[in-house]
């Protein structure tokens, strides 16, 4: 990737620099120059005022010979011939001082160029001072630390280079602290983006970085970057209480395993470590079609997030003996036969948006208090009943199914609850006295249908 | 923003150098965690650690910058020394050869970093009685002879790698004080740093298309 200096091992990134167009109006002419390093290329415009400003800073800070650039002119500078020519001298001038100054491009040359946006150098320089004014008041603070996956690739590849901590002269500037700052910051967040950054060609999704000397890190999110991007999980992994890692995963073992194959031996003993602190997973918005069995190596997990992935059904998670918190919204499942034999301790479950006709699997999650079933295709009251009879539940999520729209929804299902009803909330509201009285009526019915059930088949013996 | 861990007037950097093994990566871990790490991994290009400490009521932060011995991380090792205010120069009272090569660990020391960096070296492993390869004598004569500090050290005891450590700051807050060291030459390798930060209001965090005065 981009960066100015000396070559790191045979990588040998050619650079060029070149005006590569003008846009003119009325007043002034702006143009386009592009950089390219290696394969990475970005466009910087300016005018011709700032090169000028930019010369004088040079002449001034680097003894640069002040017959470089090519002039001012102030009438007549409108004309076709006129820009080409001044454009082809203002190519001219910048790979001149790139030629010359390019074993230490000083800091008014490489802000024009903008390298503080598309350079390792200039990214981490500007990452350094940043953390060294700020460092210690975002440690403090409660919010993620918020990095672009460019970032932590430029962080990464310059601390290949062999080159001074601090090649900017600038104490300030030293990589110094950005170390300081990596290996006790707590919370990190990876914000990656599927676009191109800025207006270069640099594809964020493609970057790898590495994450070992994150040190204390106990919370780590990130958005779209895959995780076989990140290096250096083994090494978090130990401090990790929180992941979340979004739009960047396939499995769930592309995290949990990071790339490992073998992990068990013959007979099933576990070869790695586990993730001992780790008791909130986020796996949300990717592309899980299945949980596979590295769930083992994660066992004190109490919050799971799987919701918008493409699960058809749950595997291997008779290993989280620790979780509480289930979300599966936004899958493709049908149907969870004998849920309570892969969980025991759930409290809460949202299965919103999935393809469920019958809640007969939960019927055995006893210490169920919260269930989000809405957007299924639950039609029959028979086949919700299952969950409204369990001993703890609190709030029962239904709308957007088909037996909303059964006659007498509500008193229906709440009568299913028995003695509970006081306790539940359905969609969100809990009972009315109506509805209260009604329940009462239809439940005393039942009572005496299943009595006369009893004395007749009593009769019958 | 008052008084907090995170004020302190100074910022010293500091490397550890020499042979694989010889302890560096656990004389940095006892020293910042006040543990001993025994199974401790080959350090892949460099690891890092910091801790506060006090010298004469001023509070100093330490940068420490643990390198890898193995040699294929020569070139990148090389890098760090410049602007370094104080060098641990390690070798294992254990194993002679890492005795030996401490005159080219020194060369690389004092070729690469500035005439006032502090130089200490550190005999590791000095448990191991036992097997002890070179001698405290030898080793301080060296040690005289090339105007070095000297202690040995148990990274797995701790003994003496605090005083290692603070002696050095000690010495170089002594430099600053008698004016030997110049704070404000870009590699002095000590910082002068505001007790309170510049900005204590706005929290937020500044993307990178935010741009700065780099
Ligand atoms: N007995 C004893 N063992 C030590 C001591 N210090 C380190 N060790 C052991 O020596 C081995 C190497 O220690 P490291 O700290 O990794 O050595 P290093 O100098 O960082 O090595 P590289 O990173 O490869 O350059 C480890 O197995 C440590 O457990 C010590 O003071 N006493
Ligand atoms: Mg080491």
């Amino acid at each position: 990737m981009a960066h100015f200096g000396k070559d790191v091992d045979n990588f040998s990134a050619t650079r060029t620099i070149r005006i590569v167009g003008v846009e003119t109006n009325d007043k002034f002419t702006t143009y386009i120059i592009e950089i390219a390093v290696g394969h990475y290329v970005w466009r910087v415009k300016h005018r011709y005022n700032d090169f000028h400003d930019l010369h004088n800073q040079l002449v001034y800070s680097c003894k640069v010979d002040k017959c470089l650039l090519p002039p001012k002119k102030m009438f007549g500078n409108q004309s076709d011939t006129f820009i080409k020519k001044r454009q082809s001298d203002l190519e001219a001038y910048l790979q001149t001082m790139l030629y010359y100054l390019a074993h230490k491009v000083p800091p008014v040359l490489a802000s024009f160029l903008q390298f503080d946006k598309y350079e390792i150098h200039g990214i981490t320089q500007c990452m350094a001072e940043e953390l060294y004014n700020r460092g210690d008041i975002l440690l403090q603070s409660r919010d993620p630390y918020v990095v672009t996956p460019l970032q932590l690739y430029s962080l990464t590849e310059r601390l290949k280079l062999p080159e001074p901590t601090c090649e900017s002269g600038d104490v300030k500037k030293d990589i110094g602290h950005i170390l300081d700052f990596i290996t006790r910051v707590k919370c990190l967040k990876v914000a990656g983006s599927r676009e191109r950054v800025g207006t270069s060609n640099i594809d964020m999704t493609q970057l790898k970085f590495d994450l070992s000397l994150f040190k204390s890190l106990q919370c780590l999110e990130s958005e779209c970057c895959h995780v076989s991007n990140i290096l250096g999980i083994e090494t978090v992994k130990e401090t990790l209480e929180k992941v979340s890692i979004q739009q960047g995963l396939t499995n769930i073992r592309d995290l949990v395993l990071n790339g490992l194959t073998q992990w068990k031996s013959e007979d099933g003993t576990v070869l790695v470590t586990q993730w001992e602190n780790l008791v909130e997973a986020d796996f949300s918005r990717n592309s899980i079609r299945e949980i596979d069995d590295s769930v083992q190596l994660i066992p004190r997990v109490e919050v799971l997030d799987l919701s918008h992935n493409r699960l058809t059904g749950v595997q291997h998670l008779n290993w989280l003996s620790q979780l509480t918190q289930l979300d599966l919204s936004n899958n493709q499942i049908k149907d969870l036969e004998n849920l309570h034999t892969k969980i025991g301790n759930l409290k809460i479950l949202n299965l919103a948006g999935n393809k469920m006709d019958s809640l007969k699997g939960l019927s055995k999650l006893f210490s169920l208090e919260t269930l989000d079933v809405r957007n299924n295709n639950l039609a029959q009251v028979e086949e919700v009943q299952y969950v409204c009879c369990l001993p703890c539940i609190e709030n029962l999520y239904l709308e957007g199914n088909p037996v909303n729209q059964v006659l007498d929804y509500r008193t229906k299902i709440l009568e299913q609850c028995g003695d509970r009803v006081l306790e539940v909330s359905l969609d969100d509201l809990k009972p009315s006295q109506k509805e209260l009285d009604t329940v009462a009526v239809l439940q005393a019915i039942r009572k005496s249908k299943e009595n006369k059930v009893k004395i007749q088949s009593g009769t019958r013996k | 923003m008052a008084a907090g861990p995170y004020n302190y007037s100074y910022i010293f950097k500091y490397i550890i150098i020499g042979d694989m093994g010889v302890g560096k990566s656990c004389l940095l871990h006892q020293f910042t965690e006040k543990k001993f790490m025994a199974d401790c991994p080959h350090t892949i290009g460099v690891e890092f650690g910091t801790r506060i400490i006090e010298v004469s009521g001023q509070k100093i932060k330490l940068q420490i910058w643990d390198t890898a011995g193995q040699e294929r991380f020569r070139a990148v090792t090389r890098s760090y020394y410049r602007g370094a205010a104080g060098a641990l120069m390690v070798y294992d009272i254990t194993r002679r050869s890492t005795y030996n090569h401490l005159s080219s660990w020194l060369t690389d020391a004092r070729n690469l970093t500035n005439p006032n960096t502090v130089i200490f070296l550190i005999g590791n492993k000095s448990d191991l009685e036992a097997q002890r390869d070179v001698t405290y004598e030898e080793a301080k004569q060296f040690a005289d002879e090339n105007g070095l500090m000297f202690l040995e050290c148990s990274a797995k005891t701790g003994d003496n790698v605090e005083d290692a450590f603070l002696d050095t700051a000690k010495k170089i807050y002594q430099n600053i004080q008698d004016g030997s060291l110049d704070l404000n030459a870009a590699e002095s390798g000590v910082q002068h740093k505001p007790a309170t930060p510049r900005n204590p209001i706005n929290t937020d965090q500044a993307p990178i298309d935010k741009g700065c005065a780099c």
